[in-house]
């Protein structure tokens, strides 16, 4: 995706239709950014008009030798959704529910699954193991900016992301098949 | 990387949906918060207009105060200086303008006299003022002497026409005339001056601070005097509540004057004769008794206090508390759930009141406190604000397990409540333990009224207060397990049943301790104690009651 340069040169002059053309352009990337690392899909919409808010009053910020305008709406996509995870932590329900009878899922049935329940199951994945594993897996940041982005230590980004693909490790163990079904 | 990092790396690298999201209407949004950006921070900006508001009303109130003791202060210090000026007064019918120091923190005033009446030496003091000295004031201290009728030069125009009070026979030079007045509160005044033989002294006026005693006592030296006897004249209690302002209008017998005693007065001293006073006759009296008096207010009339007239406000203290306190600290509140047996044997409601809830906020509050009974007892109001963010810590175990299709499933119950039945999984009747964590929003505004005592020791002050307070809780927003055992959202801004009460009366205790920084400003620590009685909540369909415990640490503002 290549955003032109006299578009953003547009919103950055405040012009409506300009910015309008840049949220269409850009608002299915942002979405699908926002639904990763936002941790409640009901807050997805807040994390991307938060997203877009941020992106139009702060786009004369954007500074083309340090990289895409796509690279930077992702950097400020990500931020909207850390910070959206932040203020909704001390007002949601986290429920803990006990893996009695619980058991290691096949990675075979997981692959058939939609993109929804592959992400519902990834995000069962602690938080802070979840985030680094999507940064860095998905979104291609080193350990160093995920520190910095994170505000962690370099190694406890490593040590995060070791973990998420233990966790992983231990979930995908061939077992019995299990089926999920949604009661209607 | 293991398969499964594999096919989530696959899908979503890259992905773009627009899936859950109605585009229009999310522009739309964006659009008026675009639009709108530059009023995104007024709540913040209403809530810093606020505090300041509070702040300086806060310090409006504190410098009010202030500024009318300031007046006091000056209103004393032109006191001490007309009563020491008409002592020392040895032209009466010369005007002399002078300069008196006076300090009111070692009340010490130190000034001298050259013959002609002039100051020639004066030193200490912080409050300073000049003011004119007429004839007025001379003619009314010489009668208030009674020890006028000497034949003393010095006493020109006054003096030979004053009969002594004790018959004549003691008579004053006042040559070589020094008056030394002194307080209780080491208030020295002293004036001294040298080409005079003879002397007079003065001791006056105390100034004690709940109440002070003015005495007066003016010996004749006996080598004047023709038979060596001494005159003593002690008079004038005068009660001062502060000790100061209310000393300028007191009578002989302490008693507050009215303006027109005092209007009266003046009229007296204006037109009463100055030769032949006699002093059965009755009126000579009442002139005599109210010249401490006199010699203040027609003092004050002639020159200073008509410019300095003390505001009404700063005499009568009205409905003004003694002291205002401005406190915040933290709030810890503990919610326990009544039910009855019938309840009991309802799940939902037994899982509740295993359940605990754990209120933690802040409170602020702002008092008034009333002093009664020497500042023992006190009254205490004011408005206090309370939040509490609620945290719902609630667990418990219970079989989950469903019959579909005649076969017993187990099932997961996700936060909502919804189950979903797990096939193929061999535990059936599986236990599973729940934990829910929920943070809500509750803001109370509180009105108190409480009763207390206290002690003080040196600068600690100790008390207690006790009362009750209404509250009325202003939102509550938030998630918890209803009368049907579900979570569910309650929001007091939209319909539907609410945890708390909208409004109820707290039984509370509030012991303190004050540190007295200076006599104006004080710091407060305040552990405080409440009960909020047994209620029904609507939300959870029980019985509730609370105590709550928290430490608030603030300022006191003292008035009086």
């Amino acid at each position: 995706m290549r955003i032109a340069d006299q578009l953003i040169h547009k919103c950055v002059k405040k012009e409506r239709a300009a910015q309008r053309q840049l949220y269409d352009q850009l608002m299915p990337y942002m979405v699908s950014i926002c639904r990763r690392y936002v941790f409640n899909m009901s807050d997805v919409q807040d994390a991307v008009q938060e997203t877009f808010i941020n992106i139009f009053s702060g786009i004369e910020k954007y500074d083309q030798a340090k990289g895409s305008f796509k690279t930077w709406a992702v950097r400020v996509a990500i931020n909207a959704s850390f910070k959206l995870n932040k203020r909704m932590d001390e007002t949601r329900t986290v429920e803990f529910v006990s893996d009695y009878h619980e058991k290691p899922v096949d990675p075979s049935i997981l692959t058939q699954l939609e993109d929804e329940d592959l992400l519902a199951f990834f995000k069962t994945m602690p938080q802070s193991y979840f985030d680094v594993f999507n940064l860095h897996v998905i979104d291609g940041y080193s350990h160093k900016e995920i520190a910095e982005l994170l505000k962690i230590d370099e190694s406890l980004s490593r040590q995060r992301l070791t973990r998420a693909r233990k966790w992983l490790a231990e979930k995908s163990e061939t077992s019995m098949p299990a089926q999920r079904v949604k009661r209607s | 990387m293991s398969d499964l990092e594999k096919e989530y790396k696959s899908r979503f690298q890259d992905h773009q949906t627009t899936e859950g999201v109605d585009s229009d209407s999310l522009w739309a949004s964006i659009e008026a918060d675009l639009s709108g950006s530059a009023g995104g921070g007024k709540k913040g900006l209403w809530l810093t207009i606020g505090g300041i508001v509070l702040m300086l009303t806060g310090i409006g109130v504190y410098m009010s105060d202030f500024s009318s003791t300031e007046l006091s202060h000056q209103d004393t210090a032109t006191v001490v200086d007309e009563r020491t000026d008409s002592q020392v007064n040895t032209q009466p019918n010369t005007t002399d303008n002078h300069t008196l120091h006076s300090s009111k923190n070692d009340n010490k005033v130190d000034a001298q006299l050259g013959s002609d009446g002039a100051i020639v030496d004066q030193h200490s003091g912080q409050t300073e003022f000049s003011k004119k000295h007429t004839n007025t004031q001379a003619i009314q201290e010489v009668s208030n002497r009674d020890d006028a009728s000497s034949s003393a030069a010095t006493f020109q125009g006054a003096e030979p026409q004053l009969p002594a009070r004790t018959g004549g026979a003691k008579q004053l030079s006042p040559e070589n005339t020094s008056v030394a007045a002194s307080n209780s509160e080491k208030q020295n005044i002293e004036f001294r001056s040298t080409n005079q033989a003879k002397s007079v002294t003065s001791a006056n006026p105390k100034f004690g601070e709940s109440q002070s005693t003015y005495e007066q006592s003016l010996t004749g030296d006996s080598e004047s005097n023709s038979n060596g006897s001494k005159v003593s004249q002690k008079n004038d209690e005068v009660a001062s509540g502060a000790g100061q302002i209310i000393e300028a209008r007191t009578d002989m017998s302490g008693g507050l004057l009215s303006e027109k005693e005092i209007s009266s007065a003046k009229d007296d001293v204006k037109g009463a004769p100055v030769t032949g006073i006699n002093l059965e006759d009755s009126r000579t009296q009442e002139f005599i008794s109210l010249m401490p008096l006199l010699s203040m207010q027609t003092g004050a009339d002639a020159t200073v206090s008509d410019k300095k007239k003390v505001p009404e406000y700063a005499r009568k203290k009205g409905f003004r508390p003694s002291e205002i306190s401005l406190s915040v600290g933290v709030n810890h509140l503990d919610r326990k759930f009544e039910t009855s047996i019938a309840d009991v044997l309802i799940g939902y409601r037994k899982e509740l009141n295993s359940s605990s809830i754990t209120d933690v906020g802040y409170t602020s509050n702002a008092r008034g406190t009333w002093m009664i009974k020497n500042s023992t007892f006190r009254l205490s109001t004011g408005l206090g604000i309370d939040q509490f963010r609620t945290r719902l810590d609630f667990s418990n175990s219970r079989q989950v397990s469903t019959v579909i299709d005649g076969q017993i499933v187990a099932v997961e119950i996700d936060s909502t409540g919804a189950q979903t039945p797990v096939y193929g999984s061999s535990d059936v009747n599986a236990i599973e333990t729940r934990i829910v964590l929920h943070h809500n929003d509750f803001l109370m505004l509180n009105i108190p009224i409480e009763v207390g005592v206290q002690t003080q020791l040196k600068r600690w002050t100790f008390g207690v207060d006790a009362g009750a307070s209404y509250h009325l809780v202003l939102s509550q927003k938030g998630r918890g397990i209803d009368a049907e055992g579900a979570i569910t959202d309650f929001d007091s801004s939209g319909s539907g049943s609410l945890p708390l009460a909208k409004s109820f009366v707290s039984i509370q205790a509030r012991p303190f301790i004050s540190w007295t920084a200076t006599d104006k400003l004080g710091l407060r620590l305040t552990p405080s104690f409440k009960t909020i009685p047994t209620s029904d909540s609507d939300f959870h369909g029980v019985k509730s009651s609370a105590t709550a415990f928290g430490p608030s640490a603030g300022l006191v503002f003292i008035l009086d």
